[in-house]
């Protein structure tokens, strides 16, 4: 499978949410990083079919999607940002909503419901009513909404914010398995929750697909410009005003800097291997 | 049908809905009572219970028994000799109050005031009406050999239309009327309907854009096309529910208040629908009301839910609703003005419908191209356009916009 995006763009009056995008995704697991603001939201309702482009076409398999209409929605999965659901629903009730409005025909619905709940490990929470769940179960829930469909594509908005680090880590694992045979496209502004599972960063500034690549190769682009240094109070203070600091961290009278700059803070100072962290850092500083 | 099942469990089936429903018939059943202690005197064809004497009652009781059901001979020529043996006593001027032990109520003008408003003039209008009403129909041919020779095919055509409806009327049953028209002009429910669909419709669609289900919905295959139409749909089965309930809930507590005899008693048995161009029964009749009550309440939540939709925040979409219950109970109000300006109004507002019994007491039409056409008519037709044209640029604004959803 493979979805192209070719030209996208999307403008309000004279200011574009997004410009030429062109971006070709296939199977795997792609991170769409960029602060807020940085047309992430945008990118993906454009994708799902819930905003137009102002200009841009998006191929399937190299059929426009607006041409195959609903036969596109059957291919895609969403969870939005934060969702609530219906609090009075129970899960049970509330996936087999979901599968009728997904079409999915009533003698496979009861089997299908039973595989997404064991998937996303609500088996047992399948009689309570949503607002009773926790911010994670809530998650898992949207997950297996989204999954009802089998999608090819799953199109994941923040799914991980608001979250626990246990629920996160659970979130994740559950994404790392679906993503089997499938696209899974993951908008996020925290990049630790990308940064173990997609085989793919788009990272998105005010609009642009300003880099691609896996992180491999985002963190060699970098290249040598990540250092990590320990100073003194005063020091640091000089520092922090003249390089793009990523982290900061007291170890007794001394303060150890992670610092991203071309040229060298300092005769201490350690060349050390990027991460995902300081690409994003480094894009968002341009 | 199980989306549509769906919508009306997110948005009626819930428990703050339940509670309010209750709350609200509660109250529609106190206003109804205290309308009924409100309600009529001795000395007038209003007689309830609250109200009466206990003697009063009894023989009010007894009389009803004695002469409810067909109106035979034999009957009037019993109650025109009760009538006349009271009416010989007052004329001698016996105003008494005193208690008399011989009277049915404690005394002779009781007796005589509750036999002639209750009995004696009701019944003598029944018996008159198939006179009056065949003389009625007579004129109504004359005229229409007049207005055709005059050129005049409007009025023609309402003769004609007189001659058709009105002709072979006889109103040959005879019961207490008071609880049907009470029925009839009880309208505090159709309050109560509102405020329970306001409550239903007006966070429906901001509750799922907040909630995130608005897009989730929009992504999904049946979610994309029917996603609004479902809406609206289960707003329409909502709103006919809640007509019927408390059309049902308003006969039963009628009944339960003043009794309600004669379901096969023609409409024109009541005097003030003595002009009506229906011949159904007062039971039909009020299927009718509720059935025209389903379309007003039809027209009037597809306002509120295209409010609901366009508007995003509640706020606003109280005020706005407000706003426009307030225009549509005032452009109702025309609803038998003369003035074109005033009717209008009324007949672009969908609360006139719920005014149903008004156009029924008489007769009135519209000159169409030389054809009399009934104002029910005309009603109906603008609330259809009305509707329809609604429906219309939902689907155009659907079709126009990505999200396909419409307003």
């Amino acid at each position: 499978m493979k979805l192209e995006l070719i030209d996208i763009s999307k403008k309000y009056g004279d200011f574009y949410a997004l410009k030429d995008m062109n971006v070709t995704l296939e199977n795997g697991v792609y991170g769409l990083l960029g602060a807020n603001g940085a047309g992430k939201t945008t990118l993906l309702n454009i994708l799902i079919g819930v905003l137009k482009q102002s200009s841009g076409r998006i191929l399937l398999d190299g059929k426009d999607v607006k041409k195959m209409d609903v036969a596109y929605l059957d291919k895609i999965g969403y969870l939005p940002q934060y969702p609530k659901f219906y609090p009075n629903f129970q899960i049970g009730e509330f996936l087999d909503y979901m599968c009728c409005l997904k079409g999915i025909a009533a003698k496979k619905r009861k089997e299908r419901i039973s595989d997404v709940i064991e998937q996303v490990n609500l088996t047992e929470h399948r009689k309570k009513k949503i607002g009773e769940l926790s911010g994670g179960m809530r998650q898992r829930l949207g997950i297996a909404q989204a999954i009802l469909n089998d999608p090819e594509i799953l199109v994941l908005d923040e799914p991980t914010a608001g979250l626990d680090p246990g629920e996160r880590i659970r979130f994740r694992n559950i994404i790392s398995r679906l993503s089997k045979n499938r696209m899974v496209l993951i908008a996020t502004h925290i990049v630790p929750d990308v940064e173990c599972i997609a085989n793919e960063i788009l990272i998105l500034h005010n609009g642009l697909l300003v880099k691609k690549g896996n992180v491999e190769e985002l963190c060699g682009a970098v290249g040598n410009t990540v250092w990590e240094v320990t100073a003194s109070d005063k020091q640091a203070e000089e520092l922090k005003d003249r390089y793009l600091l990523a982290n900061m961290k007291r170890e007794g009278n001394k303060i150890s800097m992670r610092i991203i700059s071309e040229e060298k803070p300092s005769e201490a100072a350690e060349a050390v291997k990027p991460q995902l962290e300081d690409v994003f850092l480094s894009v968002f500083r341009k | 049908m199980k989306i549509l099942y769906y919508e009306i469990r997110k948005n009626f089936l819930r428990k703050s809905i339940f509670a309010a429903l209750a709350a609200l018939m509660f109250l529609n059943g106190l206003f109804a009572y205290f309308q009924y202690r409100q309600t009529g005197s001795g000395f007038s064809d209003e007689m309830t219970r609250h109200i009466a004497s206990e003697g009063e009652w009894d023989y009010r009781q007894k009389l009803h028994k004695e002469f409810d059901g067909a109106v035979t001979e034999e009957k009037v020529r019993r109650l025109t000799e009760d009538y006349k043996k009271y009416y010989a006593l007052i004329k001698q001027g016996d105003y008494s109050t005193e208690y008399d032990p011989d009277t049915n109520t404690g005394y002779i003008y009781g007796d005589f005031s509750l036999l002639r408003s209750q009995f004696y003039e009701p019944v003598k209008y029944l018996v008159y009406y198939q006179g009056e009403n065949d003389l009625l129909v007579h004129r109504a041919k004359e005229n229409i050999s007049f207005f055709k020779e005059l050129g005049n095919d409007f009025e023609a055509s309402k003769n004609a239309y007189i001659v058709k409806k009105y002709s072979g009327r006889n109103p040959l049953l005879f019961y207490d009327t008071l609880g049907w028209r009470k029925l009839f002009e009880y309208d505090y429910s159709d309050v109560m309907v509102f405020i329970i669909m306001f409550l239903c419709i007006t966070p429906c669609f901001y509750a799922e854009r907040k909630s995130g289900m608005e897009h989730i919905i929009l992504t999904a295959k049946r979610g994309k096309r029917g996603y609004t139409y479902m809406k609206y749909l289960s707003f329409y089965c909502s709103a006919v529910f809640l007509v019927v309930l408390f059309a049902l809930y308003n006969y039963a507590v009628m009944d339960y208040l003043y009794g309600l005899s004669g379901a096969d008693m023609k409409l024109f048995s009541l005097e003030e629908f003595r002009y009506t161009p229906l011949d159904l029964s007062v039971s039909e009749f009020y299927i009718l009301l509720t059935a025209l009550k389903c379309i007003a309440l039809c027209g009037i939540v597809t306002l509120f839910g295209v409010i609901a939709k366009v508007f995003s925040n509640v706020i606003t979409i109280f005020l706005v609703m407000f706003a426009f219950v307030t225009a549509g109970l005032y452009g109702a109000g025309f609803i038998c003005a003369i003035n074109p300006a005033s009717r209008f109004m009324a007949l672009v507002s969908p609360f006139s419908l719920l005014n149903g019994a008004q156009l029924y007491k008489g007769l009135s039409g519209a000159d169409i191209a030389g054809h009399f056409v009934p104002w029910l008519y005309w009603y109906l037709f603008a609330q259809v356009l009305i509707q329809a044209g609604i429906q219309f640029l939902l689907w155009i604004y659907g079709r126009r916009c990505p999200q396909g959803r419409g307003v």
